[in-house]
């Protein structure tokens, strides 16, 4: 609904400016270099992780994978601590009596889209590395490869089917990005559409130019969708996954694997050790007004949660999972835009921002949470679903008895999932936000943007712990209350 | 020959002693219990699993120091043993070179080690293209050109019907005939091990044995092996 509105409040005089143009191009060029560089970023993390052995891979494999609930505007604060005008890197050279480097334009995006996509990359990449059966290796040994031979015949097939596929995904995702080009870029050579739709409707009230714009990144999310679609139903991510055995070589391959985890490692917690390091200290004396702002995001989030996970019930089978994955391509900012186009006739929308935001929210969370539940439920169908039908049960009585049941454990975690991306949502909110309703991530932005990087970075750190309690509470109670 | 003295493997607290044995050229069926460490035996002695203690000499060279590839044995798993994106042809070749260009004798061989195999004219399907039985096969011929003096199975024929099982038992059994082979072959059916085992090994309660001749170990079944075999 939202998309055919803005078809036809932008697409009765289609008009780009040089500028609109010079924005289509940094959209696209930039998400090409961002799934380019996490991919190859991560194909010899991922290879280190699946051939190497220590103790605690589990666990960094899992905190490796933080960024995925990790609110946009904290990962930025992180890496401006450190990469920053007045952040480490800078001090650092600026004591050696070096020239400093800048994070803003499309270095900065690069690097926060990397520091994003990263673990997504390694997750489908290390999936890939441990369904290589360890026989493989083994016969290879046995039959005394070279170890270029090695790597050609076993791990390369690996390589040639899922890079293209990750790669895919993560210019999809980026293809849609907002916050780090409003935080990171901007001016007329990092501008992105998305960025540009803001402008338009943010700073020029040109309803009209928004709409185009947001149709130029509707075409985006199109060609996102059909991508989507041809590579996502192949892809297993694997949640939780870790190869059963890894395969060490010699002691040099060693040395150089461990320190590739080291340094990306490092590179993945630096940014958050960073804002924990600096915000920390000003928790306690946070202004009322954060207080205020984390409120109307638990205010937020909690109904947002309970939409997501209604929503996902109810999309809940394959056609349901195709549907949801367009919610992952479609950017918040052109349904908040059309949502906008459809509703101005009826109601002034600035009046219902909470709302718009709370459903939003809602939807662009489904597809995360389908993710979580549906093979439980599709198990559970394939397990019981004859004797459900031997039974006479009709599909409500199934759903009550036999599969709800079953689900608790995912649903805990998928509610304090849906509660934490809500939280740290930095999306639609910025379009519609004011200070009087500010949300936790939108006040962060404020302060920072008034250089009060103190009380953002206490702001933030307790943004971070509350993502993090949304998660371990709820997923405590789903795993306590799980009946199987 | 093949010796074993004072060997310990196993995982964790699951530690098994095997009792000195002396190997020559024939059929050895390895049974016992699941979880007993029947392939943990095996792949203790291909390198893959490093032992607890002991040693295992051929032909008077340590086995345990020497690195997977240089070992004189060739192992078949219970499933993955052919890759499954190459050709037959090529899987075969592996044996010899991973080189793209073979000459014509290595062609030669590959198309004889098919021929022994029964597989002529399957050189250019891909492993999904063939019956689990034809698979086999494959993966014989390749051990085949591989020309190692100790061959394992780690059960690479459970997923076959029982004809097709004897069938390749029987080829396995012609094969290390020929080549005057140690072979190690891991089963649950004594009647694959009374149909081509020379001797049998038992493995349960932490203990590997050489129990002797196959019928006279399936006939006379020691207490130990009692509840295994029920």
């Amino acid at each position: 609904m939202p998309i055919l509105g803005l078809a036809v409040y932008g697409g009765e005089d289609l008009n780009f400016t040089a500028s609109d143009i010079a924005a289509i191009r940094f959209t696209v060029l930039q998400a090409i270099l961002s799934a380019v560089s996490s991919v190859a970023v991560a194909i010899p993390t991922s290879r280190a992780l699946a051939r190497q052995n220590f103790k605690g891979r589990e666990v960094l494999i899992s905190i490796l994978s933080a960024p995925f609930i990790l609110p946009v505007i904290i990962a930025i604060s992180g890496v401006l601590f450190i990469f920053g005008r007045e952040g480490m890197i800078n001090q650092l050279l600026g004591s050696l009596g070096q020239e400093s480097v800048s994070v803003y334009g499309l270095s900065g995006i690069l690097l926060v889209h990397v520091f994003f996509n990263l673990p997504l990359a390694i997750r489908i990449l290390l999936f890939g590395w441990g369904a290589i059966p360890i026989e493989h290796h083994r016969v290879a040994r046995g039959l005394n490869l070279n170890a270029w031979a090695r790597f050609k015949i076993v791990e390369l097939p690996m390589l040639l089917f899922r890079v293209p596929s990750a790669t895919a995904i993560i210019f999809v995702i980026c293809l849609s990005s907002f916050a780090v080009a409003l935080l990171l870029g901007g001016g007329p050579r990092a501008t992105t559409v998305e960025l540009a739709i803001y402008q338009a409707f943010r700073f020029d009230f040109d309803i009209a130019k928004a709409g185009q714009l947001a149709l130029v990144q509707t075409g985006f999310a199109t060609v996102a969708i059909i991508i989507s679609l041809a590579v996502m139903k192949r892809l297993d991510v694997g949640i939780g996954y870790l190869p059963t055995e890894p395969m060490v070589d010699s002691r040099t391959m060693r040395v150089i694997d461990l320190g590739m985890i080291m340094m990306v490692s490092i590179f993945m917690l630096a940014p958050i050790l960073a804002v924990i390091y600096r915000g920390l200290p000003h928790l306690i004396a946070l202004p009322t007004s954060v207080w205020n702002a984390a409120a109307t995001s638990v205010f937020i989030a909690m109904p947002s949660a309970v939409f997501c996970i209604f929503i996902a019930l109810f999309l809940a089978h394959r056609l349901g999972e195709s549907i949801s994955i367009l919610a992952l391509s479609i950017s918040p900012l052109v349904l908040g835009v059309g949502l906008f186009v459809i509703i101005r006739p009826y109601i002034n929308p600035f009046d219902v921002t909470l709302l718009i935001v709370v459903l939003l929210n809602a939807v662009l969370a489904v597809p995360f949470t389908l993710r979580l539940i549906l093979p439980e439920i599709e198990k559970t169908r394939s397990d019981f679903g004859y004797l459900s039908r031997t039974m006479r049960m009709t599909a409500w009585g199934m759903w009550v008895w036999v599969i709800l049941p079953r689900l608790f454990r995912q649903l805990g975690f998928s509610f304090g999932l849906t509660l934490a991306l809500s939280l740290g949502d930095l999306g639609v909110i910025v379009l519609f936000g004011s200070p009087e309703n500010a949300t936790l991530p939108y006040l962060i932005m404020q302060l920072r943007t008034g250089y009060r990087l103190d009380t953002a970075a206490g702001a933030s750190v307790l943004l971070l712990i509350m993502c993090l309690i949304s998660i371990v509470i709820f997923d405590g109670l789903g795993r306590r209350y799980a009946k199987y | 020959m093949l010796n074993i003295k004072n060997l310990k493997f196993g995982h964790g607290s699951h530690i098994v002693v095997a009792e000195n044995a002396a190997f020559g050229g024939g059929i050895y069926g390895v049974i016992g219990p699941s979880g007993s460490g029947k392939s943990t035996f095996l792949n203790t002695l291909a390198g893959f699993h490093n032992c607890e203690s002991g040693s295992v000499t051929f032909d008077d060279q340590d086995l345990l120091t020497q690195r997977v590839e240089d070992r004189p044995i060739a192992m078949l798993f219970q499933s993955s043993n052919l890759f499954p994106h190459l050709t037959i042809f090529r899987n075969i070749a592996l044996a010899m070179t991973s080189r793209r260009w073979l000459t014509k004798s290595q062609r030669q061989h590959v198309g004889d080690a098919l021929d022994r195999v029964g597989l002529s004219g399957f050189e250019n399907r891909k492993p999904g293209e063939l019956s689990g039985g034809q698979q086999s096969r494959a993966t014989l011929a390749r051990v085949l050109l591989q020309k190692k003096s100790i061959l394992l199975l780690d059960e690479p024929f459970a997923a076959l019907g029982p004809a097709m099982r004897n069938e390749m038992l029987d080829l396995v059994k012609e094969i290390a005939e020929t080549d005057n082979q140690i072979v190690f072959l891991v089963t649950h059916s004594p009647d694959d091990a009374l149909r081509i085992c020379d001797q049998t090994i038992f493995v349960t309660n932490k203990r590997l044995w050489l129990a002797g001749d196959t019928k006279n170990a399936l006939q006379n079944i020691p207490s130990e092996m009692q509840d295994y075999f029920g």
